[in-house]
């Protein structure tokens, strides 16, 4: 599988974070040999390339993290200056999504994905496969495709082979393999040892 | 446990976050007016505010008060442009910078996972969006509000349509 003219925009202000593991395990099963680009870091680079892909008809993968219920503002904006460029060209290219959450549930990433459909069919682009990943507090815990990861990696084949084949569905949504009860459990410990490290109980890091 | 509002403290009616242009905020008794159209700075997802300084955004900018407004009123007004079925990137880099009103610890709501509240008030959360949209657009927004207030600890809330900018200044800013 390759498809190389695609272009990975990743939408998160974390250097190594989840948006961006998860573009990068996109492109092991591509084979895409460019390089990912950040809209977060260099906004005008990634307008012009954004642009260039579009009109010449290539994929374009859009990575980001939900924030509050929905894309980040800095996503927003840079969608909302997509929209005035776009306005005079033929569009040929196809938007994919792939939005994760912090939170357990997959589908909480719903509203993101309306967001950027709400978007594409105002800037006439053309909507291709969307994914919501859950539970991504787990994504760096194993390699992808391995033990509690297994269907996360399943799914993002799944999503690849989809985008290559051209196909159409629903949204993919993929969530480790794990209990949610579970899963809220080790959140809450893992931030109150994040605050134990700086000094702070949890009485504290709730009082203030 | 929760964190109570401050004894004394006389409680605001409403605190109106808005994105308009060019408008003078009136003196209206028991409101806070709060413009997006400031130099507001980006979330930056450090969670500073959750693990190092408990509900303050180590950005120092106007933001930085936010949560405490938020905590002290019955109703919290949004005035936003609608976009793609969203807010404006103005006002949600605003409700991003709000997030230390939570506490970054979980819980489970209406089978879903959600923040838990830092602060005992329940605010009303009404929302009102202005300019031309579809309706699928009008439909994501309120599915957006709904799920905002649910992760703000609304009490309630509600997704209004406006016309236009003018509508909304007869109503707010009058």
């Amino acid at each position: 599988m390759n498809i190389l003219s695609d272009l990975y925009l990743c939408a998160s202000s974390h250097k190594n974070g989840n948006s961006e593991l998860l573009l990068k395990e996109l492109i092991k099963i591509t084979n895409f040999n460019g390089q990912i680009l950040n809209i977060t870091q260099d906004m005008e680079k990634a307008e012009e390339a954004f642009l260039k892909t579009i009109i010449s008809g290539s994929n374009i993968i859009i990575s980001f993290p939900l924030y509050v219920d929905a894309v980040p503002s800095y996503l927003l904006k840079f969608m909302k200056e997509i929209e005035e460029k776009a306005e005079d060209i033929n569009a040929f290219g196809t938007i994919h999504i792939i939005a994760n959450n912090g939170f357990f549930e997959p589908e909480q990433n719903n509203i993101a994905i309306k967001i950027i459909e709400n978007w594409c069919k105002k800037c006439g682009f053309k909507m291709g496969r969307a994914m919501g990943v859950g539970g991504s507090g787990m994504i760096k815990c194993m390699p992808m495709g391995k033990g509690l990861l297994k269907k996360v990696g399943e799914c993002i084949e799944e999503f690849a082979k989809s985008i290559k084949e051209e196909e159409k569905g629903d949204i993919f949504y993929t969530k480790p393999m794990f209990i949610r009860g579970l899963y809220i459990m080790g959140a809450n410990s893992g931030f109150k040892a994040m605050g134990k490290k700086n000094g702070l109980s949890k009485k504290q890091m709730i009082m203030g | 446990m929760l964190k109570k509002v401050d004894k004394g403290f006389e409680k605001m009616t409403k605190l109106v976050i808005y994105d308009i242009k060019d408008i003078e905020e009136p003196k209206k008794e028991g409101y806070t007016f709060f413009g997006a159209n400031q130099d507001i700075k980006n979330c930056k997802g450090c969670f500073s505010c959750w693990i190092k300084t408990p509900g303050e955004c180590k950005i120092g900018d106007c933001c930085k008060i936010l949560p405490k407004h938020m905590s002290e009123c019955e109703e919290i007004v949004i005035i936003s442009p609608l976009i793609y079925g969203c807010y404006s990137h103005k006002i949600k880099t605003v409700i991003e910078r709000a997030i230390p009103y939570m506490l970054p610890f979980f819980k489970k709501v209406n089978e879903e996972t959600h923040h838990k509240m830092r602060y005992a008030n329940a605010p009303i959360f009404t929302v009102c969006f202005y300019g031309e949209a579809t309706e699928e657009e009008k439909e994501t927004a309120r599915e957006l509000v709904k799920a905002n207030a649910i992760n703000f600890g609304a009490k309630k809330f509600d997704a209004l349509f406006y016309k236009d900018e003018e509508e909304i200044r007869g109503e707010y800013f009058e």
